[in-house]
């Protein structure tokens, strides 16, 4: 995989099942979206479940390093028991923090005093939460079992659990929304469910060479290496990780200071739905950096169709975001009020920007994966966080009516500064490395997932 | 093709949809359109009518003054009031039927009275208002410009607030506010559910009703008794 004569044919044929899985994964938020936005309060709904799952994701996004701990202890022979038993203790753990987060005093402290939410939304926020409780561990028992497959070179049948996972979830959702009155709590629910059918399945699933390697788009993390150096070479990409879902957790704590934050986080949490799912095709952009660059022209031509791509995503983002074409599309799919999707449909355009930002970081993190300097990925995670909450807080008087528009706009110039920075730092660091030799095959990307 | 290059020409298309954006939802997006909407919505005669948000379409807080009184159906949260309705010094007692029509069960939105509105046309308005809502809760609360702030804490359930006995059926709540002296009490159906304190609570003004989003609420035997 490290000719640089990189046909768009050859891109294709080793993109575009990924790019198919990253849709798969982030189908899930537009489906959840869409059955809460039919609850009887769904502005209410869509706020609490955004605030829950935020907060969950922020528990839940340091376990998916266990695939990659999994599959490296395998790879060197280490046995599989004590790793997974590692993995579900802290699984276990964290579930137990987002319990008490919904069943304790814990929950007022982090809700109300630390993300500034209050009344219905909390209400609805900790209901969710109950519900998203079992995530983390789910998550550990589901990334351990990962892991193991993907030692074992079974990659499709993560695949194939993924996709049982959307169907699951999906239904759920809609018999709920139908036999219930609907709230945050649907969505937990839903999307508890279908994680647990994926780790069931997963983990019922016997390991065996059957198959070639091939990167998953899961939100996890991929075949290890092969020693302790791991570990200090994966902590700025956990980071990277905890920090990315982080993300939404910060811009929902800004918005729930804004004079009415219901609605603010309702349209941020479709808005963000929507962009991310016609955003999926460029998620796993790292992958081609990784697997396909290994000199100069190889990175040429691998970021020609990458911008082709991300290109095209924009611009089929911008079509969903022209007025005559967002108002019936997102009437259709969120049975929301006329000014709901108002706000929804004003911070659409900005969101335009997404595909070729978030294209452009990922491609940039893989370079610098593929490289060796992870350091480089952390650095551009925790500046991009700074220039979220700053141009959020700068933001927040200016568009207090205007939520989502402020949500957009603050992950976007996030994505912008941490792009820049990336592609300074690459052409100082990298190019060079690239303009002298081949690089040495680097398998180490670890996967944030833009969705659940 | 570069990034760059792609970038710099995807900004100069999101700028045009960002404007694009601006005047293409049909809802109003700054004042002028919203005025002219306003004048040119359904309100009855001497009716006026001040939304939550500027950015939301007053045709959608449609009102009609019928046998039975006055019927709102929202839309956007906001409050429907007469200029000329205002108790200006001293005691009164402002009070209302409420009916919300078609309740679905544990719809949480609320509707109730104003008092003391000031300013209600500009960005500095401040008022009081009692709300009720289908879950038996009420809420008291100050506004003062955009920002409200909290008299009870949140959302109080309270024996006095009728719920819906079925899915889709009428509630009704009569509501009362009375100012006396230094005190001002609120009852619902007869039983009075708060007294606080009239010191910083905006008491004398204008005098209307508030209705939240997505309801249809019927407002009868509104009167202010001084």
């Amino acid at each position: 995989m490290t000719d640089s004569s990189l046909t768009l044919d050859r891109f294709a044929r080793f993109y575009a099942p990924l790019a198919a899985t990253s849709l798969l994964l982030t189908a899930t938020n537009p489906l959840l979206t869409s059955a809460m936005s039919r609850s009887v309060n769904p502005a209410t709904a869509l706020a609490g479940f955004g605030v829950a799952f935020s907060l969950c994701g922020v528990l839940y996004s340091p376990l998916l390093v266990g695939q990659q701990v999994a599959a490296t202890k395998l790879l060197s022979g280490r046995p599989f028991g004590p790793v997974q038993g590692f993995w579900i203790r802290v699984g276990l753990l964290f579930s137990l923090l987002a319990m008490a987060a919904a069943f304790t005093p814990l929950g007022e402290w982090i809700f109300r005093g630390g993300m500034g939410v209050s009344g219905d939304i909390f209400d609805e926020a900790r209901l969710a939460l109950a519900f998203l409780a079992p995530v983390p561990l789910l998550t550990a028992v589901r990334a351990v079992h990962q892991g193991r497959l993907v030692a074992g070179h079974r990659t499709n049948p993560i695949a194939l659990a993924t996709g049982f996972r959307t169907g699951v979830l999906a239904a759920v959702a809609v018999a709920l929304t139908v036999l219930t009155r609907g709230g945050a709590w649907v969505g937990g629910a839903a999307f508890t469910m279908g994680l647990l059918v994926e780790t069931v399945m997963v983990a019922a699933t016997r390991a065996g060479s059957d198959g070639a390697y091939h990167p998953v788009a899961a939100e996890g993390v991929e075949m290890g290496a092969q020693d302790d150096r791991m570990l200090r070479f994966s902590t700025p990409l956990m980071v990277n990780v905890l920090l990315w879902w982080s993300t939404p957790l910060l811009i929902n704590s800004v918005l729930a200071r804004t004079p009415f934050p219901a609605e603010a986080i309702a349209a941020f949490v479709v808005v963000e739905a929507v962009a991310w799912f016609l955003t999926a095709p460029v998620g796993q952009f790292q992958h081609v950096s990784i697997a396909l660059v290994d000199r100069k022209e190889a990175h040429r031509s691998a970021q020609r169709w990458s911008v082709l791509l991300a290109g095209a995503v924009a611009v089929a983002l911008a079509v969903v975001a022209v007025p005559t074409v967002r108002m019936p599309v997102l009437r259709a799919v969120f049975d929301l009020d006329p000014g709901l999707l108002s706000d929804i449909g004003a911070a659409l355009p900005l969101a335009v920007s997404y595909p070729l930002l978030y294209g452009h970081r990922q491609y940039y993190q893989g370079l610098f994966i593929r490289c060796g300097r992870s350091d480089a990925v952390g650095w551009g995670a925790a500046l991009r966080v700074a220039i979220v909450l700053a141009v959020a807080l700068v933001a927040l008087a200016p568009l207090s009516h205007a939520g989502a528009v402020l949500g957009v706009l603050s992950a976007a110039a996030g994505l912008a500064v941490e792009g820049l920075f990336l592609e300074r730092v690459a052409r100082r660091q990298v190019m060079p490395m690239l303009a002298a030799a081949k690089l040495g095959k680097q398998e180490l990307p670890v996967g944030e997932g833009v969705t659940s | 093709m570069s990034w760059q290059a792609t970038s710099r020409r995807l900004s100069l298309l999101l700028a045009c949809l960002a404007a694009a954006s601006a005047c293409g939802d049909g809802a109003g997006r700054d004042g002028s359109e919203r005025r002219e909407t306003r004048s040119g919505s359904s309100l009855p005669e001497g009716f006026a009518l001040r939304l939550d948000r500027p950015n939301r379409d007053p045709a959608d807080f449609r009102v009609t003054n019928g046998e039975r009184g006055l019927e709102v159906r929202t839309g956007p949260s906001g409050i429907l009031y007469r200029p000329d309705q205002s108790v200006d010094v001293g005691d009164f007692t402002v009070s209302a039927t409420f009916t919300e029509l078609g309740a679905p069960m544990g719809h949480r939105e609320g509707f109730g009275l104003v008092i003391g509105g000031q300013g209600l046309e500009g960005p500095d308005q401040r008022y009081t208002y009692f709300l009720v809502r289908a879950d038996g809760r009420y809420v008291i609360k100050n506004r003062v410009g955009p920002w409200t702030e909290e008299i009870t804490d949140g959302w109080v359930p309270s024996e006095a607030v009728r719920v819906a006995a079925m899915e889709d059926g009428d509630i009704s709540n009569d509501l009362s506010v009375s100012v006396v002296g230094d005190r001002v009490r609120f009852s619902c159906n007869g039983a009075e559910v708060a007294e606080v304190p009239a010191a910083g609570l905006s008491i004398h003004g204008v005098l209307g009703v508030r209705v939240n989003h997505n309801l249809v609420v019927r407002v009868d035997r509104f009167r202010v008794d001084r």
